[in-house]
């Protein structure tokens, strides 16, 4: 219609219907694409909130795991400090059961794997500008970025010194001293706790270890000098992740109350 | 004069017409985009489907992956405690072929790999958007980080439980006691069959191992607590490896089912 009018309008040369057509075309085309930029604009803004909600439900999850994470360290580091303490006062009436059961406690590692899908898929689809505040924005992926170094620093710290601390009380023979349940209800590592059930429930009642041999050595034996220097440095990486875990906390409760503000 | 003109032929002009020629621009801009915008996402809900289909394929694959690993380490777990119940009971004397093979049956890495070419496709091409509920859409992602972090702490595993113990049963002097052809169809321990059926291949008759001198020696040699405290570890990497593999193959059941109840 309007092209055929446009036409007509060339043709009786009336040019002030022809600007009159041109300025419909070119205002309607603009308001047209203001408006489906408009609706475009809102539908963003609402995926937005809906991304807000979903990192800070993600970032909740990251909290929990390392609360966990920092009551198993601790609960190692206790137990350290507790085989420390009775390796430094050994006597010939010590008793090597409780201090293997002690030592399995130092046992094993806890990964730290702080995963959050919503920024992962953010990421991957490229849409991270979906939040606007370039501040909140960067102090997200500066976060995302400092939780995946602190996975990698436990994951190192686990490697090279837990690692070789389990890999030393399995060469020495010691096996695998299961925590008794008593033991277990006072002390606050779930993952051995757990284990020595299962070792329990699994070897259905066969010996695991050689507590009452390996650790059985005279008071000035060398040996004790040997499993101290291993349970220090246990409890170092220990305490290296303990520092780690904690600062992930604060930067998460930092992260979860920008979030909190900009929803 | 030239006022006068255009006073006239603005004045000549059907204002209707002008209104609603400038109507139909805007709605028609607005319906083409309407438009444009209901087919992609007809494509899209297409495109859709068939990635769910997919996924499913791919989960299923990874099901079976994750029965078969499962199998392996629980058997490896059984074989471990008749291990340790025969060197317990080394009193009463020892077969060393018989103890061959039970420490040959829990030698061997499995490598765990779960992949998914459609979520690899899906994230790598910034498509997961596609998965219109984001609920669904998180939950696959979460899913999909849980693999790789069951691959990667299953590598750990074998790493530094797994390949210590092959290297112990290497540095004793024991060779490699290959198991009986009979003994693979029921034993379900895959690489130390496949490892034997190869040793069967290449060394024909010729003796690869001392199982007769190297497990032969007397009840009280340290060797047998050493070994013990060896398959221990064996024995609670393998329990590692089956508590995360079950938990994953748990996570996968829901999520199939999830899937296969999506329209």
């Amino acid at each position: 219609m309007i092209l055929r009018r446009i036409t007509e309008h060339v043709k009786a040369q009336n040019w002030t219907a022809v600007a009159l057509d041109f300025i419909i075309v070119v205002v309607g085309v603009f308001i047209g694409i203001q408006v489906s930029n408009w609706n475009a604009s809102s539908t963003e803004r609402s995926l937005e909130q809906e991304y807000l909600t979903l990192l800070s439900r993600d970032i909740a999850v990251i909290e929990t795991k390392l609360k966990a994470q920092i009551d198993h360290e601790e609960g190692v580091s206790n137990a350290a400090a507790d085989a420390l303490a009775r390796i430094n006062n050994w006597t010939d009436t010590a008793d090597p059961l409780r201090l293997g059961e002690t030592l399995a406690l130092t046992f094993g590692r806890r990964t730290l794997s702080l995963d959050s899908p919503t920024f992962s898929e953010l990421k991957s689809a490229g849409r991270i500008t979906v939040i606007r505040d370039i501040s909140l924005r960067n102090q997200l992926i500066a976060y995302f970025e400092g939780l995946s170094r602190a996975e990698r620093v436990v994951g190192k710290n686990n490697d090279f010194l837990v690692e070789s601390y389990t890999a030393y009380m399995r060469d020495i023979g010691l096996g695998y001293v299961p925590v008794s349940s008593e033991f277990c209800r006072d002390v606050q590592n779930a993952i051995q706790c757990q284990l020595s059930e299962a070792m329990i429930e699994t070897m259905n009642g066969e010996l695991t270890h050689a507590a009452g041999t390996v650790l059985q050595a005279p008071p000035e034996d060398f040996f004790w000098d040997q499993l101290r220097s291993q349970i220090a440095y246990r409890n170092i990486a220990t305490i290296g992740n303990l520092i780690r875990a904690n600062e992930a906390l604060g930067e998460t409760r930092e992260m979860s109350l920008a979030i909190e503000n900009a929803q | 004069m030239i006022l006068r003109r255009i006073t006239e032929h603005v004045k000549d002009q059907n204002w209707f017409a002008v209104g609603l020629d400038f109507c139909i621009v805007v709605v028609g801009i607005l319906i083409a985009f309407q438009i444009t915008s209901w087919n992609d996402g007809r494509s899209a809900r297409q495109l859709e489907s068939e990635y769910m289909i997919l996924l499913t394929t791919d989960l299923r694959t990874i099901e079976g992956n994750l029965s078969e690993q499962l199998a392996q380490e629980q058997a490896i777990i059984a074989n471990a405690r008749t291990a340790i119940a025969a060197i317990n009971k080394r009193e009463s004397g020892v077969d060393p072929t018989q103890m061959g093979h039970s420490l040959i049956s829990i030698f061997g890495r499995r490598t765990l790999i779960l992949d998914s070419p459609a979520f690899s496709e899906m994230k790598s091409a910034g498509r997961l958007t596609l998965i219109e509920d984001t609920g669904l859409r998180n939950r696959i992602i979460t899913y999909f980080d849980g693999l790789v972090r069951v691959e990667r702490i299953l590598e750990k595993n074998n790493e530094f439980y797994v390949e210590p113990y092959s290297n112990f049963l290497r540095d004793i002097g024991l060779g490699f006691v290959a198991l009986p052809t009979n003994a693979c169809p029921s034993s379900n321990v895959q690489s130390a069959c496949d490892t034997s059926r190869l040793a069967y291949s290449v060394f024909g008759s010729e003796k690869i191992h001392a199982a007769e001198q190297i497990l032969n020696v007397p009840a009280e040699d340290p060797l047998w607590t050493t070994m013990r405290s060896q398959v221990v570890w064996r024995a609670i990497s393998a329990r590692a490896n089956a508590a995360s593999v079950e938990q994953l193959l748990s996570e996968t059941h829901a999520l199939l089912a999830e899937l296969e109840a999506a329209p």
